[in-house]
């Protein structure tokens, strides 16, 4: 298990990717997407606040995200994050990335095997 | 953009990140508390999982792309927070840059206008001066003498003689009112290719008609500038001129230092000057002359020409006159200088002292420099401790140097600002002192721009520069402990360097200083001749009014006589010549018992005044009397003579009763400055 992924841990950018992946199913709150990427992840991946935050503020700052603020599912006021057109592109080129970098890798550790 | 919004909107934002960290915390403890565990320990989980709220906070910050603004308003903040802390450090070093800045600006912006900057014409750098070199000194030149130049030389495109610039009245009506005018031959605005911005110039055609052309600021201060100022007529001298035209506002004439304010065509000189005119008389040089090179001529080729024509009128002028008197005119030459600036006149005079005060004040922007520097080193040293706990603390380095920076930008910007009023006020002072002594100069002096920035951004750079350097080794420091020690003593030395500099350039400063306030002060001082103290005095033209021969003579007396009556006035007197007014009058001098060497001339001054002149003046009587009522026209003719007379013309023989041109000298005086306080002081007959 990947307990504490930080910029460290992971490949930089490739939280951003989740993060944009995730969004694409609908707006969703900064908890929402920490507790759906540890759920789809099998609890394999668990995404620290630490790194949560300033990842989902850079992403807005770039213009990638867009946040409003709604009702949560439990009636608390929270802060909603949706894709945009900028960053559905950048999501659509970071996965062709990363399908490539994921082959590539694969076929290394295949051959040394 | 995006970051002016973001720089703007940062309370609102700061809120929204609160409230969306809050949000996460609520929820993700009330799950835990949904799987079965205690509010407190679901809420101990969930801080400890979030790992320090301040820190997730500062990162989120870190990404908003605005950081850098921020963060340098805070340093901005701190910076004053600290100059403030350490009122002393900041007042040297911002009046060290203030004086650098300052002085430098002024001193370059006076030095451009008088002496390197281009007069607004075309092409000023095909412009000469004609310069008639005497054995004895500079002379001007006669207008015979401009016509035969002009006309005989090949090597100009035109030419130009200009008179001095002197107040005379015109009046518009029944009111006289003084303006500074002057005379200029035909070619004077075609040769400098100056076109009027209002009317028309005159030229060839009207060089013999009753019109004036008038400059933009007079315009502007006599006529509000009006376009109805062409046409309008004004009388000088019982002749009515017309304004013809009005001249560009950055024109102010050839003469640095003395723009005149009406132009008369220079053949008009009778008229304007009625009796004084001079205009014909080969003997009685006045003019200066400009003349524009022809294309492919060079100046050494221009020169020789005018050197051959200036020599075969030499010549011919030698063979009329005895033959001792041959070598001085035979000594006369004639010289090209470039002329882009103007005449050369106020260059010559000032180039001296100018270019002393611009060495001086080039001290003054290095000793500022350094002082700073060493300023900066010196707090930065003293710093070293503050800045090892900050970088202790986790600030970054980058962000160390940026606030030492913010800092010395901040002093920079003080410093600057200073420097920039600075120079306005002494640019004002330095005119001012200039044109101490009567000689008055009106310029337009605004303190050069680039000037400004090139001072200005030395300074800056000095600052930046020797703030950088402390900040980078004490932010090195702390990296690699081995380093430090090595890095102090390299920094010690640096520093006691540049003590060492600055003690020699301020002995050089004080030095300089010194000498150059010394110059100054005898120019403002120099011993006049007589008691400055309560003197007043003022010109009356009595011709002007109509007075002439003995009528004039009466009014004189009554005039003083008036005077003296007025309670208290003490004395009051008369003289031709009124004492340093610039003006002068001089000639040959037969003096009894003295025999001219074969090449001299024997020459005096001469000046002409009332009974209690040197009471008046309080000028010290040193041998025989001063004048007195009855030495009258009809009483014998009587002389009173200087010490400098006495030196040159009765060695060591005793000069009372003595005859000088035919009058017997009943006095000497203390010497008397003449014509201006800088001259020698002349032998001087009254």
């Amino acid at each position: 298990m990947i307990s504490d992924m930080d910029k460290s841990d992971l490949l930089q950018g490739t939280l951003d990717m989740l993060i944009l992946k995730v969004v694409t199913l609908g707006p969703i709150h900064g908890y929402g997407i920490a507790r759906r990427i540890q759920q789809i992840s099998k609890d394999a991946l668990q995404v620290q606040q630490g790194s949560l935050y300033p990842a989902l503020h850079r992403l807005e700052n770039r213009g990638w995200l867009t946040a409003e603020w709604g009702q949560s599912e439990s009636g608390r006021e929270a802060k909603f994050y949706s894709l945009t057109k900028q960053g559905r592109k950048q999501l659509e080129a970071e996965a062709e990335n990363w399908d490539r970098l994921a082959l590539a890798i694969g076929l290394i550790m295949q051959t040394s095997r | 953009m995006r970051w002016i919004k973001t720089l703007f909107r940062k309370e609102r934002l700061e809120n929204q990140l609160e409230r969306e960290l809050r949000f996460h915390i609520e929820q993700q403890t009330e799950d835990l508390m949904a799987e079965g565990l205690s509010r407190e320990e679901a809420r101990r989980r969930v801080m400890v999982g979030f790992g320090g709220r301040e820190v997730v906070k500062e990162r989120c910050r870190d990404v908003r792309g605005v950081r850098w603004i921020e963060d340098f308003w805070q340093d901005l903040g701190y910076g004053v927070r600290h100059l403030r802390g350490s009122p002393l450090f900041t007042l040297v070093a911002v009046l060290s840059l203030a004086l650098g800045i300052g002085a430098n600006t002024a001193i370059f912006s006076l030095i451009d206008t008088i002496m390197l900057r281009s007069m607004p014409v075309a092409e000023p750098d095909r412009l000469v001066e004609l310069m008639r070199y005497m054995p004895r000194g500079r002379g001007a030149i006669s207008y015979p003498l401009f016509e035969q130049l002009s006309t005989e030389s090949r090597s100009f495109t035109a030419t130009f003689a200009h008179s001095s610039v002197d107040v005379r009245h015109i009046s518009f009506g029944s009111e006289e009112e003084p303006v500074r005018t002057a005379l200029a031959s035909a070619g004077y605005y075609s040769t400098l290719g100056v076109q009027a911005v209002l009317g028309r110039t005159f030229g060839e055609e009207d060089e013999r008609a009753p019109v004036a052309v008038v400059s933009y600021a007079w315009w502007y201060r006599r006529f509000g500038g009006d376009p109805n100022v062409i046409g309008k007529a004004f009388r000088r001298n019982g002749t009515l001129f017309t304004i013809i035209g009005v001249t560009p506002k950055g024109f102010l004439g050839p003469i640095v230092g003395s723009p005149s304010e009406v132009t008369f065509p220079l053949k008009m000189d009778a008229e304007v000057r009625g009796e004084e005119s001079v205009i014909n008389r080969a003997d009685y040089s006045w003019l200066s002359v400009m003349a524009r090179l022809r294309p492919g001529v060079s100046r050494g080729e221009a020169q020789a020409e005018v050197s051959g024509l200036f020599r075969r009128g030499l010549e011919q002028e030698a063979s009329k006159v005895e033959l001792r008197d041959r070598k001085e005119i035979l000594e006369r030459r004639m010289e090209l200088r470039p002329a882009g600036n103007g005449f050369v006149g106020l260059s010559e005079r000032y180039a001296e002292p100018l270019t002393a005060l611009m060495g001086i004040v080039a001290i003054v922007l290095l000793l500022a420099c350094s002082n700073l520097a060493n300023l900066l080193l010196a707090r930065a040293m003293a710093r070293r401790r503050e800045i090892s706990v900050r970088l202790a603390v986790g600030a970054g380095k980058g962000r160390i140097i940026r606030q030492l920076m913010a800092e010395s930008l901040l002093l920079a910007a003080i410093g600057g600002a200073s420097g920039i009023a600075l120079a306005l006020w002494l640019s004002n002072g330095l005119i001012r002192m200039m044109s101490a002594g009567g000689l008055s100069m009106l310029f337009e002096i605004t303190p050069d721009l680039r000037v400004l920035g090139f001072t200005a951004s030395a300074s800056v750079l000095t600052c930046l520069l020797f703030g950088l350097i402390p900040a980078w080794q004490a932010a090195r420091v702390q990296v690699n402990p081995t380093l430090k020690e090595g890095r102090l003593g390299d920094r010690a030395r640096w520093r006691r360097g540049l003590v060492v500099i600055q003690v020699a350039l301020s002995l050089l400063l004080v030095i300089g200083g010194g000498l150059f306030v010394r110059t100054l002060a005898n120019l403002n001082s120099m011993e006049p001749g007589f008691d400055r103290r309560g003197v007043f005095m003022f010109d009356v033209d009595l011709r002007k009014a109509g007075y002439k021969g003995d009528r004039m003579k009466a009014m004189q007396e009554r005039i003083v006589e008036r005077l003296n009556a007025i309670p208290g006035v003490e004395s009051a007197s008369f003289a031709n010549v009124r004492p340093v007014s610039g003006g002068g009058w001089d000639g040959n001098v037969n003096v009894e018992g003295y025999t001219p060497k074969p090449d001299e001339h024997a020459q005096a001054h001469f000046n002409a005044v009332s009974p209690g002149h040197f009471r008046t003046l309080r000028t010290p009587i040193l041998l025989g009397r001063e004048f007195t009522e009855r030495d009258s026209a009809k009483a014998p003719k009587v002389v009173i003579v200087n010490e400098a007379f006495v030196k040159r013309y009765f060695g060591g023989t005793a000069p009372l009763g003595k005859q000088v041109n035919k009058a017997e000298v009943v006095g000497v005086v203390k010497d008397m400055k003449y014509r201006t306080l800088r001259q020698e002081i002349p032998p001087t007959a009254y």
